[in-house]
C-alpha cells in the first residue's frame, strides 16, 4: 500500500506482545486515517486495549515499529508520546479525586512553565500562563457544559460528566490523535449523545479521533472507518458496513461456524427429569448498591448439563458466574444449591457446598507447580485429596508429564486445562467456567471444549460463560443469552446455534442499520465519502 | 499529681530543639508521603547522612560550615542512591527498598571497619563547637515564658526556628503553583499524569531529593544539639515516629507537620511525666509501678492516641474530614 503519512497520522507494522504464552498483539499493519474518527471494535481479549497500551507508550512491545504523523515513536515513553501530541484516555475514568474540576483541567495542561522546580517557587514567572490555561480550561468546561462545576470536587461527577471532563482535559493538550478507550462506557443514556456529538465536532474541527467501542449503534453513528481485532490481530478494516458483512468478524465475535465437527450438540438436552442442581431465582446484584448489574435473572443448571450464558460484553455474563459462585453481592433473590439457599454465604462456604468456580484470568499459581496447583483444589477434604487426584489426572492425562512445571511456564491452553483439572480436585457438584476458551489457540479450544463435555458426562452440572458462542451452543444442552443484566433469550443450545436474533444481540446495529442508517449526528462530508 | 508541673514539662519539650528538628524532618517526610504519595521508609537514612556529614567532615579537621555542605551534599547522594532505581517500584516495593537503604546505611555507620571515620558504635562527638562560637547570648539562663533555657540551647532554637520558618515558607512556595498540583496528580494516579506527557520519574526524584535535603538539616540540628552522632540515633525507629507526626499533624498541608510535631511531643512529655510520678507515688505505697514501666508505657499510650487519633480525626487532627485534598491553590 503507497500511503503517506499525510493520509495516515498513525501506522503500525509488525507489532506483538505475548503474556505467558498467549499473544495478546500480533498486528501486521495497522493504521488510522487523518481526519476522521475511526471505531476500533473487537471481542474481550482481542487486544484493542494492549494495542492501545502498546501505541501510547504505556506498554513496551515484543516487537515491531510505529510511526505518528511520519516521526518513528516506537519504544518512546509514554509521557514524550503525550507531548508528540498523542493523547489516550484509559477504559475507566480517570481523573483526580479532591481536585477541582478546573484543576483537572490545569493538571493536564502541557509545558507549564511552573511545573519546573527551578521557576516554580516564583509566581511572577509563571502567573501569565497559568491564568492564560485557566482561561482556556474555563473555555473548554463551558464546551462540554461543566463550566458551571467548575470548582467542585471532581470525585462528585457523574459517569457521563467524568467522560466530558476527560474529553475537556485531552483538548487541553492540543492533540493532533486523540485514542479513547471505551468513551461511552459508564455514560447514561442522556449523555451519551453528548458524548457523541462532541466526538463528531472534534472531528469536523480536523482532529482524529481513534476510539475502541462494544456499543455498536456508538460505531454505527461515529465513525467514518472501522478496525476489527480479534485474537491480537487485524481481521477486518474498511467503512462500518464492509466490516459488519465481513465473515471474519461475526466468526470473532461469535465463534466459528463449523456444523459438523466432533463436538455435537445432545440431540436431547440431557437428564431434565433429574432435580437441578442450581436454581437461581429472580436475582438481582452489583458491584455498587443502587447499580445493580443483573435485575431479576432466573435459572437452573441440572445435574450433567452443559448450560451456557451468553451476550455481548457488558450484558453481565460474568458477574452471574461470580454471583453464583460467591464474589458479588446479592441483594434480592434466591440462589438455591442442591436445594440448600447460598446466597448469603461466603465463598469459601459456597465451595464446601459443592461449587467450583475457574475465574477468567489469573487462574494458575504461576510461581507453584502444576502438581501443587492442582494439590489445592483439594483443601476441602484432604484425606481424599490424592485419590482424586489420581483420577482428575486419569481424565486430564496431558497434565501427567508436566506435574513438576511451574504453572507460568505453561502455555494458555495448559494453564486453562490446570484451572479446570483443580476446581474438579475438590470434587465440585456445579463447575463454574467463565471463558475457558478466552486467549486460547483454535485447536487448543477444541480441547477445552471437548474437557468441559466429558466434566459434563461425569454427572457435574456446568455453568458456562463464553465469548466463543457458537462453539459453545454446540456443546451445550441449553443456554441463556443475556442483554443488559436481563435474560433476552433461552433455549437448547441446537436452536439457538441457528437463531439470527442471537447474532443481531452482538452485532445488532451494525447489521440491521447497515442499509437504513441515515446520520443524523453530524453533517456528512466526510461520511459520505466513505460510505 | 502535679498538673502543673506535667504541663510545664510538655512546654519544655515542644520548646526543645528535638522538637524543631522533628518538625523540619517531618516537613520533608510530608512532601514525599504526603504531597507526592511515597512511602519512603528510608528517611531515616537522609538525616543520618546529613548528621554525620557534617560530624565526619569536622572530624577530620574541616570546618563547621564546610561540614553543612557535606553534609547536604552526603544527603543529596543517599537519596538519589535509594530514588533512582526504586522511585519506579509500586509503593509497597519503594518501601521495602528503602527501608533496606537506611539500615544498610546504619550499619555501615557503626560497623567496626568504618570506625576511624564514623567512630562505630560510639559515634563523633563535638563538632559544633564553631557554631556555638557564634552565640550572641551570653547569659547562662534565658525565661521563655515559664521554661527556663541555658543561653546555648536559646541560640540553637533561635536558628532552627529560622530554618524551620523558611523551609515552611519555600515549601508554601513551590506547592501552591503547578508544581505542587503535578504532585497531587502523581499521588492518586500516576499513569494519568504520564498521559499528560509530563514525566512523572523525574517529579518522583526532585521530591525524593528536596525531602532529604529537608531530613539532612533536621539531622544536623538534632547532632548539633546534643554536640554528638550515634548510628543508633538514626534507627529506623525515628521514621515511623516521623510518620506518626504527619499523620497525627494530617498529609498533604504545608503547615500542619509543624503542629502534629509540637502535639506529638506534648503527649511523649505530658505522659511521661505523669507516668513518673504515678511511679513515684507508687513506690511510696509499695512500688506496684515502677520507673521501667513508666518508659515502655509512654509509647503504648502514644500508639494508642495514634490509633484513636486516625479513627476520629482520619485526615489529622488539624484538617476536617471532607476537606479537599489539595488545599495549597493560588489565585491567578
Amino acid at each position: 500500500m503507497s500511503t503517506t503519512h499525510s493520509d495516515r497520522i498513525l501506522s503500525a507494522h509488525s507489532v506483538s506482545r505475548s503474556f505467558g504464552g498467549v499473544q495478546a498483539v500480533n498486528i501486521d499493519e495497522f493504521s488510522v486515517p487523518t481526519g476522521k474518527l475511526t471505531g476500533l471494535i473487537g471481542p474481550n481479549g482481542a487486544g484493542k486495549s494492549t494495542l492501545f497500551n502498546i501505541l501510547t507508550g504505556f506498554e513496551p512491545a515484543d516487537s515491531g515499529t510505529w510511526q505518528f504523523e511520519g516521526q518513528d515513536i516506537s519504544g518512546w515513553s509514554g509521557h514524550r508520546i503525550a507531548r508528540a501530541g498523542l493523547v489516550r484516555s484509559f477504559q475507566l475514568t480517570r481523573l483526580v479525586p479532591g481536585m477541582s474540576v478546573l484543576e483537572n483541567l490545569l493538571l493536564a495542561a502541557p509545558a507549564q512553565k511552573g511545573e519546573q522546580l527551578s521557576l516554580a517557587g516564583i509566581k511572577s514567572i509563571w502567573k501569565k500562563q497559568e491564568r492564560s490555561n485557566v482561561e482556556r480550561a474555563e473555555a473548554l468546561l463551558s464546551r462540554v457544559k461543566l463550566y458551571e462545576k467548575r470548582h467542585d470536587d471532581a470525585a462528585g461527577l457523574s459517569g457521563g460528566q467524568r467522560r466530558l471532563l476527560e474529553i475537556a482535559r485531552s483538548l487541553m493538550l492540543e492533540p493532533r490523535l486523540l485514542m479513547l478507550d471505551e468513551p461511552l462506557a459508564g455514560v447514561n443514556q442522556a449523555l451519551r449523545e453528548t458524548v457523541m456529538q462532541h466526538l463528531v465536532e472534534l472531528r469536523d474541527e480536523g482532529l482524529t479521533i481513534l476510539f475502541i467501542e462494544h456499543d455498536m449503534d456508538a460505531i454505527m453513528n461515529l465513525s467514518d472507518y472501522v478496525v476489527c481485532m480479534g485474537g491480537g490481530a487485524v481481521i477486518a478494516d474498511g467503512t462500518p458496513a464492509d466490516v459488519a458483512s465481513s465473515p471474519a468478524v461475526v466468526e470473532a465475535y461469535l465463534g466459528k461456524n463449523n456444523g459438523g465437527t466432533a463436538l455435537t450438540s445432545p440431540s436431547t438436552p440431557r437428564s431434565t427429569t433429574e432435580p437441578p442442581r442450581l436454581v437461581i431465582d429472580g436475582i438481582t446484584a452489583g458491584y455498587q448498591p443502587g447499580n445493580p448489574i443483573l435485575n431479576g435473572v432466573s435459572a437452573e443448571v441440572h445435574p450433567g448439563e452443559i448450560v451456557a450464558i451468553i451476550g455481548a460484553n457488558g450484558a453481565g455474563k460474568s458477574t452471574l458466574l461470580k454471583a453464583v459462585a460467591g464474589d458479588v453481592t446479592v441483594s434480592e433473590g434466591s440462589i438455591r444449591l442442591n436445594d440448600e439457599p447460598i446466597e448469603r454465604l461466603q465463598m469459601y462456604q459456597r465451595v464446601e457446598h459443592g461449587i467450583g468456580y475457574v475465574p477468567q484470568s489469573s487462574n494458575v499459581f504461576p510461581n507453584l507447580t502444576v502438581l501443587e496447583n492442582l494439590r489445592l483444589g483439594g483443601y476441602i477434604d484432604p484425606q481424599k485429596t490424592d485419590d482424586r487426584l489420581a483420577e482428575v489426572l486419569e481424565r486430564f492425562e496431558t497434565l501427567k508429564p508436566m506435574l513438576q512445571r511451574l504453572a507460568g511456564s505453561l502455555s494458555g491452553g495448559q494453564r486453562q486445562s490446570v484451572a479446570m483439572a483443580r476446581s474438579l480436585v475438590g470434587a465440585p457438584s456445579l463447575l463454574l467456567l467463565d471463558e475457558p476458551s478466552a486467549g486460547l489457540s483454535p485447536s487448543a479450544q477444541e480441547i477445552a471444549f471437548e474437557q468441559v463435555q466429558k466434566i459434563a458426562e461425569s454427572g457435574i452440572g456446568v455453568f458456562i460463560v463464553e465469548q466463543n458462542a457458537r462453539e459453545c451452543l454446540a456443546i451445550s444442552d441449553r443456554a441463556y443469552v443475556l442483554e443488559q443484566g436481563r435474560i433476552a433469550l433461552t433455549g437448547t443450545g441446537r436452536d439457538l446455534l441457528h437463531d439470527e436474533r442471537v447474532i443481531d444481540l452482538y452485532l445488532g446495529s451494525l447489521r440491521t442499520r447497515n442499509d437504513t442508517h441515515t446520520p443524523g449526528q453530524a453533517p456528512d462530508k466526510n461520511q459520505e465519502e466513505t460510505r | 499529681m502535679d498538673g502543673m508541673s506535667i504541663l510545664l514539662d510538655g512546654m519544655r519539650a515542644v520548646l526543645a530543639p528535638t522538637c524543631v528538628a522533628y518538625a523540619i524532618a517531618a516537613l520533608g517526610l510530608n512532601l514525599q508521603f504526603g504531597f507526592a504519595g511515597l512511602i519512603n521508609l528510608g528517611f531515616a537514612g537522609s538525616m543520618a547522612s546529613g548528621a554525620y556529614g557534617l560530624a565526619i567532615t569536622v572530624s577530620l579537621g574541616g570546618g563547621f560550615w564546610l561540614g553543612l555542605l557535606v553534609a547536604l551534599m552526603a544527603s543529596g547522594l543517599f537519596s538519589l542512591i535509594v530514588a533512582l532505581p526504586t522511585v519506579r517500584l509500586r509503593a509497597d516495593y519503594l518501601a521495602m527498598t528503602t527501608i533496606a537503604a537506611a539500615e544498610i546505611l546504619r550499619l555501615v555507620l557503626r560497623s567496626s571497619w568504618a570506625k576511624p571515620l564514623t567512630g562505630g558504635v560510639y559515634g563523633l562527638q563535638r563538632f559544633a563547637d564553631e557554631f556555638y562560637a557564634l552565640n550572641p547570648f551570653g547569659a547562662s539562663q534565658y525565661a521563655l515564658g515559664f521554661i527556663i533555657v541555658s543561653g546555648r540551647t536559646l541560640w540553637l532554637l533561635v536558628v532552627s526556628w529560622a530554618i524551620l520558618a523558611l523551609i515552611a515558607l519555600g515549601l508554601w512556595l513551590i506547592l501552591r503553583g503547578p508544581w505542587g498540583r503535578q504532585l497531587a496528580g502523581v499521588r492518586e494516579d500516576e499513569s494519568l499524569v504520564t498521559s499528560f506527557g509530563k514525566n512523572t520519574f523525574l517529579i518522583k526524584i526532585q521530591v525524593m531529593l528536596i525531602g532529604g535535603l529537608i531530613g539532612a538539616i533536621a539531622g544536623v540540628i538534632l547532632a548539633v544539639d546534643q554536640q554528638n552522632v550515634n548510628p543508633d540515633n538514626f534507627a529506623s525507629t525515628i521514621t515511623f515516629l516521623l510518620f506518626a507526626i504527619v499523620i497525627l499533624g494530617g498529609r498533604a498541608r504545608v503547615f500542619t507537620p509543624i503542629l502534629g510535631a509540637a502535639v506529638f511531643w506534648l503527649i511523649i512529655a505530658m505522659t511521661d511525666s505523669v507516668l513518673r510520678q504515678l511511679a513515684e507515688v507508687s513506690a511510696a505505697s509499695g512500688g506496684w509501678f515502677g520507673q521501667g514501666q513508666a518508659g515502655a508505657t509512654r509509647y503504648i499510650l502514644v500508639g494508642i492516641v495514634l490509633i484513636l487519633a486516625i479513627i476520629f480525626r482520619p485526615n489529622g487532627l488539624f484538617i476536617n474530614s471532607g476537606a479537599p485534598l489539595r488545599k495549597v491553590s493560588v489565585k491567578v
